[in-house]
């Protein structure tokens, strides 16, 4: 049990919020899905530097 | 040992619930409001799972390799597809009405049986329509009887089923004092072929009509008595008649031009159209799609689930969206709310008195008439555009307590800051009161050449437009003796 596992864990619910809140935003007259998509890349991106610093244990190390 | 997720329960209730609720609810748009809302589901779906796992994490229980799993990512993936295919249908305005995948939308054949009848209507006072579905189409003529004609449409396995269902509805005149009901009976029929009449009706010019019907269009041409339509699902176009009341569950459209008395409508849908209505316009309509009054010369009273709007008189156009109000050439006193609702609000060649309220939103002024008017506009978001006479007398206060300024209207009008924001005011001699205040957004005040001064007439004549009257023709020229001309 380790951070890197909960963050790698959680990476998919909080891009499917995201995912969610995009398509929100579109159908409110808000910016459209195809130029708000790119968000999700830097959700992904984010994600996967957490998992990194926490597997080196810059997020408190391991439990 | 790690909980079983709730994902999948759930969203099986959500699916049943869904059909469930199309098929108890016909007069619900459940499929709209799949097509509004399916994102949330995404949200939710993600916040659930993050609550799962942090919940297993906290009791040490650790966690799951990956949150979401492959096959998860791939009914996502297919409710994005459905979710946006649907959304597009929705806005197209071509969504089908009903699913019925298992009956006889799918099956059968169409078998059509003609419709035909014909009454004298000598004293008929009222004629009644109860067309349960399928479209009809009334038209006033010089006559006094009325005529049926048209078609029963039935969609059955054979056509011995289908004459046995056409038997059992026969079309019905029949007469109860001055009233006249034209039935088409259809509620007789209770087996599963589907069927819908598709009628036209000529009837007496100066009688009233009713019609009432589950689904189907009803359109009423040329009747000076009043016209009254319930529908649960109906598209009504009204022309030339004398005064009109429209009941609908839901619509396409519901249309009314020319029309000598009052207008009442009531219920929700797509698309409004009024346009040269002479009497009083009442509107209670919960709408998706745009709303358009042209040449109202009586008061308007329009109210939706989130906005309020009286006008007095509108002698061009007021066109309103979801997201936009867009009016020229109207009288006040005018009175518009929005509430929790986003709304870009423009208006130009006004005159009396305007109040507005927006939550979210940006409001550009124009009046363009002159003497102005007490001016008082509010929003809580938005950026504030007013453009004033330049010969017009008045007092401006101009608030925003954050944003930008911006004077182009010039002296005597002064900018003053304050905190984040700041306010434009002055007087340019005496007038009315003009205040226009946002609490988030740019504020500018322009100056505008084009005032044209109003030319006060009696309410409902129809003659105050607005616009100066033309000058008066120079005298013909004098006549030239002709032995002048020669």
């Amino acid at each position: 049990m380790n951070h890197a596992s909960l963050v790698g864990a959680l990476r998919g619910p909080v891009m499917l919020i995201v995912l969610g809140l995009l398509f929100v935003v579109d159908h409110n007259d808000g910016p459209g899905f195809t130029n708000t998509w790119p968000a999700l890349i830097i959700v992904y991106g984010l994600f996967k530097l957490l998992e990194a610093l926490a597997a080196k244990g810059a997020l408190g190390g391991a439990r | 040992m790690r909980r079983a997720s709730l994902i999948a329960p759930l969203i099986l209730i959500l699916i049943g619930g869904v059909f469930l609720l199309n098929n108890i609810r016909p007069d619900l748009s459940v499929w709209r409001l799949v097509a509004s809302y399916w994102p949330w589901v995404l949200v939710g779906w993600g916040a659930i799972r993050v609550v799962e796992i942090l919940f297993n994490w906290q009791r040490g229980q650790g966690a799951p390799s990956t949150g979401v799993n492959g096959g998860e990512w791939a009914f996502i993936i297919f409710l994005c597809f459905f979710g946006a295919g649907a959304s597009a249908a929705a806005r197209l305005n071509n969504w089908p009405t009903r699913f019925n995948m298992l009956g006889w939308e799918m099956m059968g054949e169409s078998y059509d049986f003609p419709l035909r009848a014909e009454q004298s209507a000598e004293g008929v006072k009222r004629v009644v329509l109860e067309n349960l579905r399928g479209n009809a189409r009334l038209v006033g003529t010089d006559g006094t009887a009325v005529k049926v004609e048209g078609r029963t449409i039935i969609r059955a396995m054979d056509r011995a089923s289908a004459e046995r269902a056409n038997a059992q509805m026969p079309l019905v005149l029949s007469r109860q004092g001055d009233i006249l009901f034209i039935r088409t009976s259809q509620e007789r029929w209770t087996g599963q072929e589907r069927l819908t009449s598709e009628i036209d009706i000529a009837i007496p010019r100066n009688v009233n009509v009713e019609c009432k019907g589950r689904h189907g269009d009803f359109d009423v041409t040329g009747v000076t008595g009043s016209v009254e339509v319930d529908s649960d699902n109906a598209g009504v176009r009204l022309s030339d008649v004398g005064s009109a009341r429209v009941e609908v569950r839901r619509s396409d459209i519901v249309r009314a031009t020319n029309v000598k008395g009052t207008v009442d409508v009531k219920g929700r849908g797509e698309d409004l159209d009024l346009e040269n209505i002479a009497g009083q316009v009442t509107v209670d309509f919960r709408y998706t799609g745009d709303l358009r009054f042209r040449q109202l010369a009586k008061p308007l009273r329009f109210r939706s689930d989130s906005s309020e709007l009286a006008m007095e008189r509108i002698n061009g156009e007021v066109r309103m969206t979801r997201g936009e109000l867009d009016a020229d050439d109207f009288v006040g006193p005018t009175k518009l709310v929005v509430r929790s609702r986003s709304r870009d609000v423009k208006l130009s060649n006004f005159s009396q008195p305007l109040e507005i309220v927006l939550d979210r939103g940006d409001i550009e002024l124009r009046p363009n008439r002159m003497p102005l008017a007490v001016i008082d506009a509010r929003t809580r978001s938005g950026s504030v555009t007013v453009a004033m006479p330049s010969k017009a007398g008045f007092q401006l206060s101009a608030v925003t307590k954050r944003g930008e300024m911006d004077n182009e209207f010039g002296s005597p009008l002064r900018e003053s800051s304050m905190d984040r924001g700041g306010s434009i005011s002055g007087s340019t001699g005496a007038g009315p009161t003009i205040s226009v205040t946002t609490e988030r957004g740019s504020m500018t005040v322009l100056r505008s050449e084009t005032a044209t001064p109003v030319t006060f007439a009696p309410q409902g004549s129809g003659s105050d437009s607005g616009v100066p009257p033309a000058p008066p023709k120079p005298p013909a020229s004098p006549a030239v003796p002709k032995a002048l001309a020669q």
